[in-house]
């Protein structure tokens, strides 16, 4: 079964039992309020805050944009999605998809754009190097439309990583958006070979198949996102052979 | 039990126990080594063990009269089967003492209390233990395969008169029925497996010893805790050594020796490292031989020691790397052990001329040949110590207590948190009555415009409410009045105690935050602290090294027949261990060379007025955040003009360019490889291969290293490393947006290109100095003119140092831009002074470095860093930039050439460049079978080097190489009338059409791309060899 987390109606209630506490700002719109609407407007925003969400079912898959091709993958293999694209040094002596590398958390890591991989074309760049070093670019996402599969209202971030791995193997992957999560399950996995591809899509050995949200939308292409980390890993070992020769 | 025996069947019997007291002790040191009992659940490997041995021992101790060691081992026993309760450990604790005092009265060498302690036993006498210990075995003498009589080992001198090689007494005979079926089986076990052996110093490994239900495999761990311990015992061996050097009289020197040797014989023997045992067994025995002569031929008995204790490092890292030393590693012992006992021979004998034993140190495996060649040799203790780190109790405690430091600051952060949340509560309090009072304002102000409006609607234009009250107005006016004057002063009372509050709570924040900066500040310090400790955790004195520098002194001090007195200072300053290591060979070298060629013979000596004993010494310092070492002589010191006739003798410097040498860059020239002045090369040195390792090893560790040298009066080397990799003092540049560190101790000055009197402009491109290959160059004046040695004819030459600029975006390759920087660093590269650019330079700071994920780690990054504000940047390399910029450019600009002609009637020769070994290998195949004769290379330096040298018929290169690739290579040749003589053939794996493009622009006869048919290649080859001689 493929769904999205579904949101009830706001539940308006002018009853302030169960309310949560105004928080700083809260109480500053509602000191601000000149009307009684705005008054009533600052005071049930902690309620739609908190109004519940279904449970969903099925394997959660983070849906993200890369190279502007949708894709999709297991949000167990991420380890963060960072909220931009994040301020990187550049590496000496790397391939324009090394974008450089960054602090994350205690750790060190590398920010790199997979497009010329996924896409088997090293023209092809995701990300510029020159805004991943830049870093903290935020770009006004698309807001989504309410027919698409996305969260209402949490639109789709601009141009970001996200961190897959663990330990000394670990990455960031540049992305042109990260959108929201999709819960799926096997059978919706579509795992026939592109043969004819309408679109661009990634390459086989980094493609777990695909699955479509809305018959009007494209497919998310699934990644095999270990797949892509190892291979990225071994390009970089490589780099950095050459770096000494 | 059976406590009465005949006395004629306690010697086998007694062997048999000591064998097992052995076993027991190794396991007791096993323990202490590796404390951990169980594992999974289970009783681990060492326990198991432990407990069958303490449970056969106990038979055996019970069987031979001594109740009171069996009643020990009983305990030891119950202990062990409790581990790992508290109640156990001391009771192991007080078995293992009375049990190590008994075991060593009746095994450890020269036990003073034998007596004493054998009395104690019930029913074995002192001289039964004695005799059951000490006397030889018949025909001892044909089994030692060492040539070392039963004197030797039992002889009553100072070593107690104790046979320590064991197993000399297994012929003993016994009476078998005084044991049990089951003592008598193991006696059985025991003697035929120490009579199959060859070496009566064997010890029988735990595997034999222990029923195969019992032996598991040895863990890996524990052999390696072993070797550990070996690796230190051996240190300790060599810091006896030197004393035993400095006073070869003292006997205690020779027993602790012998006493190290033995034990490390068994525990190598009981971890199955069979020939390593056979080694120290070898070695055990020396220290006896070589006592009755230690004081008078002193030298040849220290020669032999330091001999030794090479050959067991060798031995203990091949113990490492290859399970067990090699047999090599044994005929070197033998042959040690032969050159002892000839030393020992009285002088008159007829054997008293030595075996032919090496002269000199014995070859170790992973020195190269062991005199200076760049190697990886680490002193075994070092290599074993790779995944342990020592710390003292005391830094444990110290680190313990900055982590305390640490938890509680961060108690007070989360009670300051606490009442800045307090805090901000306390302004949401405030907000929201500020926000009641706006809506009273504001309710206010509509009453006042109400007012207003009946006023103006009562036409009465006075001011209210006098003015009303005045003419009499009504009483609701009034009110209204006092309503709203009553509203405002609450209003305004209220504000005015918001406002105090405000004031209030800014000061208790105001307060809270001086109080985080507090926190802050005591957590950097406190962070700062245990960063040091750590640091420090790792740090080891030179004092180790310094044993292994004096004993290599004295070592080649004796081969040359010299007389040298070693000085070493400063042994306890510390560095780090990796540096510690890395400078080993280095060192071992300098002082290598200091006596070989520095110091001169006696007789040489007097002739100059000289003691006839000359001096080298080490000495350590600390120079802030380096160690600082000095390896001097005083010697005869080295001629400059020597070192430069041989750097153009051996075509290392240009005749032009060695007229600007000063004296400093003439003895700088000993640094460069293939160059020595020694007329006669050794074993010791005189290779030209030496020093040029030195300094890569010291440059490898971001050190330095100078020479300074006058005839006659010696050489002092001085080194400058870091204490620490991971720490440095940095200067932090800017290159476009980013930020680098470059370590100070690399930049000798800072200043502008624009600055006047310092720099003169770029000089025009005269071939005349060193530096004009470059294309760019300043001309930096000299603070204190040095006048060239040779006195070339250009007056001006004393007043300027010629530097190649450079800038760092080129170094680093980034993106092209204009340079308008003139923003300068002059940098030391090791060989030359080099200038490079950046756009701006900041503040010098301490940076922690911290090293970068390997599939990110570059050429020329030390690491990454972390500034105050929070900004990553990189810590560079500058040598290793600057090294591959000197070595491309170097060689960019070639001068014109004039090679010998290649006579017509050899076969063609075919120059093949590829980085790849196979394709190389390939090729070579390829054109030998085709007749031609065949030279290869692996990049484009090395090509052009063999062009030089011959020129090629034709050429066959690769494009993508190192250092200079393919292109680079067709660029230059193409520039050189000579060399474009040559027609060259691209073979590449690059089939795009531009690149074709490219290569026959730049000169290229011909494009093949791999993989290439061997007709193909060989008929275009041939089709280039026609047209040539067409051309010709």
């Amino acid at each position: 079964m493929l769904n999205t987390p579904q949101q009830d109606e706001p539940k308006h209630s002018s009853s302030s039992s169960g309310t949560p506490p105004l928080n700083l700002s809260q109480l500053l719109a509602l000191a601000r309020a000149q009307t009684i609407d705005e008054q009533s407007d600052a005071l049930e925003q902690p309620h739609r805050a908190a109004d519940s969400v279904t449970p969903p079912t099925g394997d959660p898959y983070l849906l993200f944009t890369c190279a502007d091709v949708a894709c999709a993958a297991p949000l167990t293999h991420f380890r963060e999605v960072l909220p931009t694209l994040p301020t990187t040094v550049a590496l000496p002596f790397s391939p324009s998809w090394v974008l450089g590398f960054f602090a994350f958390h205690t750790d060190l890591v590398g920010l790199v754009d997979p497009a010329p991989f996924l896409f088997a074309d090293p023209e092809m760049t995701g990300i510029s190097r020159a805004r991943a070093r830049n870093g903290r670019i935020i770009v006004p996402g698309l807001a989504a439309s309410p027919n698409n599969a996305l969260r209402q209202g949490a639109p789709e971030s601009g141009p970001t990583a996200v961190v897959v791995g663990v330990g000394e193997r670990t990455l960031a992957l540049a992305v042109s958006s990260v959108g929201d999560i999709a819960y799926m399950g096997k059978d919706d996995l579509d795992t026939a070979p592109v043969l004819t591809a309408p679109a661009r899509v990634p390459v086989e050995r980094f493609r777990a198949g695909s699955f479509t949200l809305r018959d009007s939308q494209p497919a998310y292409q699934v990644l095999k996102i270990n797949a892509l980390l190892d291979t990225l890993l071994d390009s970089l070992m490589s780099v950095e052979a050459r770096s000494h020769e | 039990m059976n406590e009465t025996h005949n006395e004629d069947a306690l010697p086998g019997a007694r062997a048999v126990i000591r064998q097992y007291i052995d076993a027991v002790r190794e396991l007791i040191a096993v323990l202490a080594i590796s404390p951990t009992p169980f594992a999974d659940g289970e009783q681990s490997w060492t326990v198991r063990t432990f407990l069958a041995e303490c449970e056969r021992l106990g038979r055996l101790l019970a069987q031979a009269g001594m109740s009171d060691c069996a009643r020990a081992v009983a305990n030891l026993e119950r202990a062990g089967a409790d581990l790992p309760s508290e109640e156990s450990v001391r009771d192991i604790d007080a078995a293992l003492t009375f049990l190590r005092a008994r075991l060593h009265d009746v095994v450890a060498p020269g036990a003073s209390t034998l007596q004493g302690s054998a009395d104690d036993a019930a029913g074995v006498s002192a001289d039964d233990l004695r005799s059951a210990l000490e006397v030889p075995a018949p025909g001892a003498e044909d089994q030692d395969i060492s040539g070392a009589t039963a004197a030797d080992h039992t002889g009553t001198d100072m070593f107690g008169g104790e046979d320590m090689s064991g197993g000399a007494d297994e012929r003993d005979t016994f009476d078998e029925s005084q044991f049990s079926a089951e003592t008598l089986a193991m006696i059985r076990a025991f003697q035929q497996s120490t009579l199959r052996r060859r070496a009566p110093g064997e010890v029988t490994p735990i595997s034999q010893l222990v029923p195969a239900d019992v032996m598991d495999e040895i863990p890996e761990h524990l052999k390696r805790a072993f070797l550990l311990e070996a690796g230190n015992d051996l240190a300790t061996l060599r810091a006896l050594i030197a004393s035993f050097g400095n006073m070869p009289g003292d006997s205690d020197d020779l027993r602790t020796m012998a006493q190290i040797g033995h034990k490390v014989k068994g525990t190598a023997a009981t971890y199955e490292f069979p020939v390593l045992a056979e080694v120290m067994y070898c070695f055990e025995g020396v220290p006896r031989v070589l006592h009755p002569v230690a004081t008078e031929r002193a030298a040849d008995c220290l020669n032999v020691l330091i001999r030794f204790a090479d050959v067991i490092d060798v031995a203990l890292q091949e113990a490492h790397n290859l399970g067990d030393a090699t047999a090599e590693r044994l005929d070197e012992a033998l042959m040690l052990v032969a050159n002892a006992r000839t030393i020992a021979l009285p002088p008159d004998s007829s054997a008293a001329k030595p075996m032919a034993v090496p002269t000199e140190v014995p070859p170790l495996a992973s020195e190269g040949d062991g005199h200076g060649q760049s190697s990886a040799h680490i002193p075994a203790h070092r290599i074993l110590e790779e995944d342990f780190v020592r710390v003292e109790p005391r830094e444990l405690d110290g680190l313990m207590h900055e982590s305390d430091g640490l938890a509680m600051n961060r108690s007070v952060l989360a009670q300051t948190n606490d009442e800045i949340s307090h805090v901000q509560s306390e302004i949401e309090d405030v907000l929201a009555r500020l926000a009641a009072l706006s809506t009273q304002l504001s309710e206010l102000s509509r009453m006042a415009r109400q007012s207003r409006e009946l006023a103006r609607l009562d036409g009465d234009a006075l001011p209210w409410p006098s003015a009303r009250a005045s003419r009499g107005g009504a009483v609701a006016g009034n009110e209204f009045d006092l309503d709203m004057t009553s509203s405002l002063d609450e209003s305004l009372r209220s504000l005015s105690e918001a406002v105090v509050d405000v004031t209030a709570l800014h000061g208790g924040l105001t307060s809270l935050i001086k109080r985080m900066a507090r926190n802050s500040e005591a957590q950097q310090t406190v962070l700062h602290g245990m960063q040091q400790t750590i640091i420090h955790l790792r740090l080891v004195s030179l004092k180790s090294l310094s044993d292994r520098l004096t004993l290599a002194a004295h070592s080649v001090a004796q081969i040359e027949g010299k007389q040298v007195e070693i000085i070493i200072t400063g042994r306890d300053t510390e560095i780090d261990r990796n540096i510690s290591d890395a400078l080993v060979d280095p060192l071992m070298q300098l002082v290598r060379n200091a006596v070989a060629h520095g110091i001169e013979s006696p007789a040489e000596r007097e002739a100059t007025g000289k003691d006839p004993t000359g001096k080298v010494w080490l000495h350590a310092s600390y120079s802030g955040n380096e160690v600082s070492i000095e390896v001097g002589d005083d010697g005869r010191g080295v001629n400059p003009h020597q070192l430069i006739a041989a750097a153009v003798s051996a075509r290392i410097r240009r005749p032009e360019h060695a007229d600007y040498l000063t004296r400093d860059q003439a003895l700088d020239l000993m640094f460069e490889p293939g160059l020595s002045t020694t007329e006669k090369a050794g074993v010791i040195a005189g290779h030209g291969i030496g020093l040029d390792s030195v300094r890569t090893a010291i440059q490898s560790l971001r050190g330095k290293i100078t020479v300074q040298s006058g005839q006659g009066r010696g050489t002092v080397f001085r080194i400058r490393v870091p204490i620490s990799l991971s720490i440095t003092r940095a200067m932090h540049v800017r290159v476009g947006a980013d930020m680098y560190a470059i370590p100070l101790a690399m930049i000798q000055h800072m200043f502008s290109l624009a600055e006047p009197g310092i720099l003169v402009s770029l000089p025009d491109a005269e071939q005349r100095t060193p530096s004009a290959r470059f294309p760019r160059r300043v001309r930096i004046a000299r603070s204190a003119p040095e006048q060239p040695l040779r006195r070339p004819d250009d007056p001006t030459a004393a007043l300027y140092d010629e530097v190649p600029v450079f800038s760092l975006a080129e170094l680093l390759g980034l993106e092209e831009r204009p340079q308008t920087s003139h923003t300068a660093l002059l940098v030391d590269a090791g060989q030359r002074q080099v200038v490079v650019l950046v756009d701006e330079v900041f503040d010098e700071s301490e940076v922690v470095i911290r090293a970068l994920p390997e599939h990110l780690r570059r050429r020329a990054v030390r690491g990454a860093s972390i500034m105050s504000d929070g900004r990553l940047f990189l810590v560079l390399d500058l040598a290793d930039l600057l090294t591959d910029a000197l070595d491309s450019k170097s060689i960019v600009r070639v001068p014109p050439v004039s090679l010998p002609e290649r006579s017509r009637d050899r076969p063609a020769l075919v120059l093949v460049v590829d980085d790849s070994i196979s394709m190389r290998r390939a090729l070579e195949k390829t054109f030998a079978g085709a007749g031609y004769d065949v030279r290869i290379a692996r990049d484009g330096v090395e090509a052009l080097g063999m062009m030089m040298a011959e020129l090629p018929d034709v050429m066959v290169l690769d494009v993508e190489m190192p250092r200079l690739d393919g292109f680079e290579l067709l660029a230059v040749i193409g520039a050189n009338e000579t060399l474009a003589q040559v027609p060259v053939l691209i073979l590449t794996s690059r089939a795009a059409e531009k690149h074709h493009r490219q290569a026959l622009e730049l000169g290229a006869r011909g494009y093949l791309t791999k993989p290439c048919p061997d007709e193909v290649l060989i008929s275009n080859v041939q089709r280039l060899l026609r047209e040539r001689q067409i051309q010709s």
